[in-house]
């Protein structure tokens, strides 16, 4: 399972900030991640996206390999 | 009851009853008096700098088999002859088997006070096989390797009163390995804190099959890899996670993935990098609930003075006799009769149905007695045709919202006993995104 396309689905507040995510697998579908919360101005939604996707591809990966695992 | 003495400085004679002639290991001492461990009733006490000899292989340490009856080994000053010595903090590695890539394992009930213990990978807490409280420690240290993890082992139930978890040997390299593994039963975890965390990546807990994980008045404002640890991960299965005034830091991901089924999963309150009453975030596999005092209703809900709201979202498999329940919201009706019970949300996608989001009450409908009454407005049946809920005009405010579509949930009964309460915000629409910006506000109101 790869992720094709991460995206910011939503910020919610500002201090702190609520960062949700969207990944979207090789089949189409989408997948929420987060929220990240941060109350550091500094943090850059937009370029912590290639963690979300890694995260979301590992967590896919395991999903699908108990899929495997259990009958 | 016998007391043994632990000391490489000792001179390993039986009885081994005082520091002179203390064993110079547990090897030793167990070597001599097999059941000088497994003796529950026993005292151990471990000189405070005593360096356990390393063997080159793991070690499994045994203590009494009775949840009831836990060996006791306590660290202590071994310049100390009186009887009890003076209780020291351990700097020694005293019980080790940090001399490579090797396990330890503590089995059986035992109280540790103020023992460190150094592992080369994992430090497993095994403790008593489904037998209740086996296991408690009590200031202790815990050294483990750059890719081990302290692990449940097995069902059991484990207490951790301020650990301190030294992960100096991860170095300056990512290691994506969790500190902590629930494998089954409750670890309830009070305090603690954490020495080089900046390396862990990936997660800090990690849940098992029935595991369940306590965790209050942690300091994990050291765990700032740039790959944001999530402080839990269920990974497939289906484990518990309470957190409770914690210490994070300014950024930090709580969870991925929920399998859990409804109402059991995932709390955290009052947690963040400053004190955060107002904080408070539950999830399990219908949905997800987050606090937010950006985002308020005009008079609604206010907690220590501070607004706020609940911002809820919910999963694929969240359907209306499955649904996502939120956290109770308590009061109190001061006198008798036909009672509105509102609670008021907002969304930007389309007005909710009573068929995809509604409110249950108890309150005190019978007179005279204690019991509670339970009414809702859902649906009557899951065939009667589904309803708007009551549009409503609350102003709310907060930067990201529209607000399009603002509704009143309203449930009313017959309330017979002046009193206490309880109603909550019930989801049975799937896949609720956050984008839909669906915030409810927790304050009921009763007319």
């Amino acid at each position: 399972m790869s992720i094709v396309a991460t995206e910011i689905e939503s910020i919610h507040g500002t201090n702190p900030r609520m960062i949700f995510y969207r990944c979207q697998d090789h089949l189409g579908e989408w997948h929420p991640h987060g929220p990240v919360v941060t109350s550091d101005v500094a943090f850059d939604a937009a370029a912590f996206s290639p963690t979300v996707a890694l995260k979301v591809a590992e967590q896919l990966a395991e999903a699908e390999f108990d899929v495997l695992v259990i009958p | 009851m016998t007391i043994y003495y632990i000391d490489d400085g000792g001179s390993n004679t039986s009885p081994f009853d005082t520091w002179a002639k203390a064993a110079t290991s547990a090897a030793n001492l167990v070597s001599s008096i097999a059941a000088a461990l497994t003796t529950g009733t026993n005292v151990i006490y471990v000189g405070d700098d005593h360096n356990d000899p390393v063997t080159g292989a793991s070690k499994t340490f045994t203590f009494a088999a009775n949840a009831n009856t836990p060996t006791q080994i306590i660290s202590a000053d071994r310049t100390d002859n009186n009887v009890p010595p003076a209780y020291k903090l351990g700097t020694g590695k005293q019980f080790r088997c940090d001399d490579g890539s090797f396990q330890m394992d503590i089995s059986g009930a035992a109280s540790f006070h103020g023992i460190r213990f150094a592992a080369g990978t994992n430090f497993r807490p095994l403790g008593v096989s489904a037998g209740g409280r086996s296991l408690s420690f009590y200031d202790c240290t815990y050294l483990i390797g750059s890719t081990g993890s302290i692990s449940q082992g097995q069902t059991s139930s484990i207490y951790m009163e301020n650990p301190v978890v030294d992960l100096t040997a991860d170095g300056t390299t990512n290691r994506a390995t969790a500190v902590f593994v629930g494998t089954g039963g409750p670890w309830e975890i009070v305090g603690g804190s954490f020495i080089n965390a900046a390396w862990r990546s990936q997660y800090i807990f990690q849940g098992g099959v029935g595991s369940v994980f306590l965790i209050d008045g942690m300091d994990l404002s050291g765990f700032t890899n740039a790959g944001l640890p999530d402080i839990y991960r269920d990974n497939t299965t289906v484990g518990q996670f309470y957190m409770s005034h914690c210490k994070l830091p300014s950024t930090f991901s709580l969870a991925t993935a929920n399998n859990g089924p409804d109402g059991i999963g995932r709390i955290w309150n009052n947690i963040g990098s400053a004190n955060s009453p107002q904080y408070l975030a539950t999830s399990d596999g219908m949905g997800d609930l987050l606090s937010s005092t950006s985002i308020i209703r005009s008079g609604g809900a206010t907690l220590e003075g501070v607004a706020w709201s609940w911002l809820i979202t919910t999963t694929a498999q969240c359907f209306e006799r499955r649904p996502f329940h939120s956290p109770w919201m308590y009061g109190k009706v001061l006198a008798t009769g036909s009672k509105n019970f509102d609670v008021f949300i907002t969304n930007d996608t389309a007005d909710f149905t009573d068929a995809e989001v509604w409110m249950e009450v108890d309150m005190l409908g019978t007179a005279g007695s204690p019991k509670w009454t339970r009414i809702a407005d859902k649906r009557a049946t899951i065939l009667t045709t589904a309803a708007s809920q009551d549009a409503d005009s609350s102003t709310w405010t907060g930067s990201g919202p529209a607000f399009s579509h603002k509704q009143r949930l309203r449930a009313t009964g017959t309330v017979n006993v002046v009193g206490q309460f309880r109603c909550r915000v019930v989801v049975g629409k799937a896949s609720i995104a956050s984008s839909s910006f669906f915030y409810a506000d927790p304050k009921p109101v009763v007319s």
